[in-house]
């Protein structure tokens, strides 16, 4: 490796993945909303991922292989936790609600002028299926993948998302904004 | 006069605003022009483009970090701990000794090819995998809620012990049942502890390859059926091509425990009904939709 990657000489599969680190990173930040929770993700993402190496090179696209892995393992461990307190709770109710959000106390006809508040209030299948889209960049067949939904579902979620941000978030905000290319 | 427009679908304005129309100028142009006598779309289009934009600007700062030393040195060293790489090893050599022994597995018949025949119905039961995979955990959570317990009631000619994929690694999570116009299906759906899901299905007879499994590709995800004691069976998985000999293997065991009866002598749909197991977590494995007037599948 260069003087600037890791010291220690990693395979170009290793490599391909590492590449993919920072993005992996942020969106388990969105995910999670917590910085330690998310590394904690990436990590056991990344561990996984070693494993099954095999499975990716089947399978095109390692970012998009990887964001599988990532978004599964954040299921798998809402599902532990789920079952560690003991909530009866259901995850698809969760998801729909947007109750893994950390909400703020306030109500939901505000209007929200700090986005990381407005994407806490959408439902989670919502929000996981924007982020990849927008913030990700993934292709729409990609991140329907990632998800494990069909694409139409995957555009449809998008859609209301982006629809429920522009309802409630401030127009001040959206006039503020600097309008730029999105590639 | 204005030149005839082209439909416009509201998700062309949508990938419009994601960018995603680059690649089709034609496409691309016939937004623009949709969008130029309509200045409340043009507004709705820039405010979704300022939003995706305030999202990657909220996140920017991620990227700019160093990753923290303890996923670089995660990569670095390798991510199969001893044990379990030593597990994986001997389930993959167990599944070569068990394919050399299942008739009808032949290097011919095994491979992402299609074989132009009438198949299982394919589709729906990749759309359940999906909806296993995706929701699995709310799934478990919600039917357990409702789960009969272990305790099933069973025709005992038809009684037959869910296949053991343990030596693979995953568990049964869960069973359902769903019937259309030609069949009743058993579903049952497996997960390994990396959350990777199989489905397995059980279904009356239906025309294909005698006895030898075929292996397609679709929505993603590996799909593979073949006939045995008069059953259809169907496994869907992201690696079912790798591990389909010992999945073979397990239906095939689980099959010859019926106490001699034969499934396909059942009159036709005749439910094939799901019942429940307990998951080796303890958790109840429920019958969501509840059939159970003749569990195929019985408590071990």
């Amino acid at each position: 490796m260069g003087a600037n990657g890791p010291e220690v000489l990693l395979s170009e599969t290793k490599w391909l993945i590492a590449r993919e680190i920072p993005h992996l990173r942020r969106y388990a930040r969105a995910l999670t909303r917590d910085s330690s929770d998310a590394d904690d993700l990436v990590q056991e993402t990344l561990v996984r991922a070693l494993r099954k190496t095999a499975q990716w090179r089947r399978s095109g696209s390692i970012r998009a292989w990887l964001f599988t892995a990532l978004y599964r393992n954040h299921l798998n461990r809402f599902r532990r936790r789920r079952t560690v307190q003991g909530s009866s709770e259901d995850l698809d109710q969760a998801l729909e609600s947007g109750v893994l959000a950390n909400r703020p106390n306030q109500d939901a006809g505000l209007i929200w002028r700090d986005v990381k508040e407005a994407l806490d209030r959408l439902p989670e299948d919502q929000r996981s299926a924007l982020l990849l889209v927008t913030l990700e960049d993934l292709a729409y067949d990609e991140a329907a993948a990632v998800l494990g939904i069909p694409i139409g579902t995957l555009r449809s979620r998008v859609s209301r998302a982006r629809e429920a941000l522009r309802q409630t978030m401030d127009p001040a905000l959206l006039d503020a904004a600097p309008i730029r290319r999105i590639k | 006069m204005t030149p005839v427009e082209t439909q416009i679908h509201p998700l062309d304005l949508e990938a419009y605003a994601d960018g995603r129309l680059d690649r089709d100028p034609a496409r691309k142009e016939a937004v623009e022009a949709y969008l130029d006598g309509r200045p409340e779309e043009r507004e709705r289009i820039r405010a979704y483009r300022t939003i995706a934009n305030r999202i990657r600007a909220e996140y920017q700062s991620v990227l700019d970090e160093p990753a923290p030393a303890r996923l670089t040195e995660a990569l670095a060293r390798d991510g199969d701990p001893p044990a379990h790489r030593t597990l994986r090893r001997l389930a993959l050599a167990a599944s070569l000794v068990l394919a050399a022994g299942i008739g009808g597995w032949t290097a011919g018949h095994f491979g992402l090819f299609g074989v132009g025949t009438d198949g299982p119905d394919v589709r729906s039961i990749v759309a359940a995998h999906h909806d296993a995979m995706n929701a699995g955990a709310a799934e478990v959570a919600d039917a357990a809620q409702t789960s009969r317990g272990p305790a099933m009631t069973s025709e005992p000619q038809l009684a037959m012990p869910a296949p053991d994929l343990s030596e693979l690694g995953y568990r049964l999570e869960r069973t359902a049942a769903y019937e259309d116009d030609s069949a009743k299906r058993t579903l049952l759906f497996y997960r390994d502890v990396d959350g990777d899901a199989i489905t397995l299905v059980l279904e009356r007879p239906i025309p294909t390859a005698q006895g030898a499994p075929v292996v397609k590709e679709s929505d993603g995800v590996q799909n593979a059926y073949w006939t045995d004691s008069g059953l259809t069976v169907v496994v869907v998985g992201e690696r079912v091509e790798r591990i389909l000999p010992t999945v073979q293997a397990a239906v095939d065991r689980a099959l010859q425990r019926l106490d001699g009866a034969d499934p396909a002598t059942q009159p036709p749909g005749a439910p094939l009904m799901a019942g429940d197991q307990p998951s080796a977590v303890g958790e109840p494995a429920p019958d969501t939709l509840a059939p159970a007037d003749e569990p195929l599948i019985q408590v071990q």
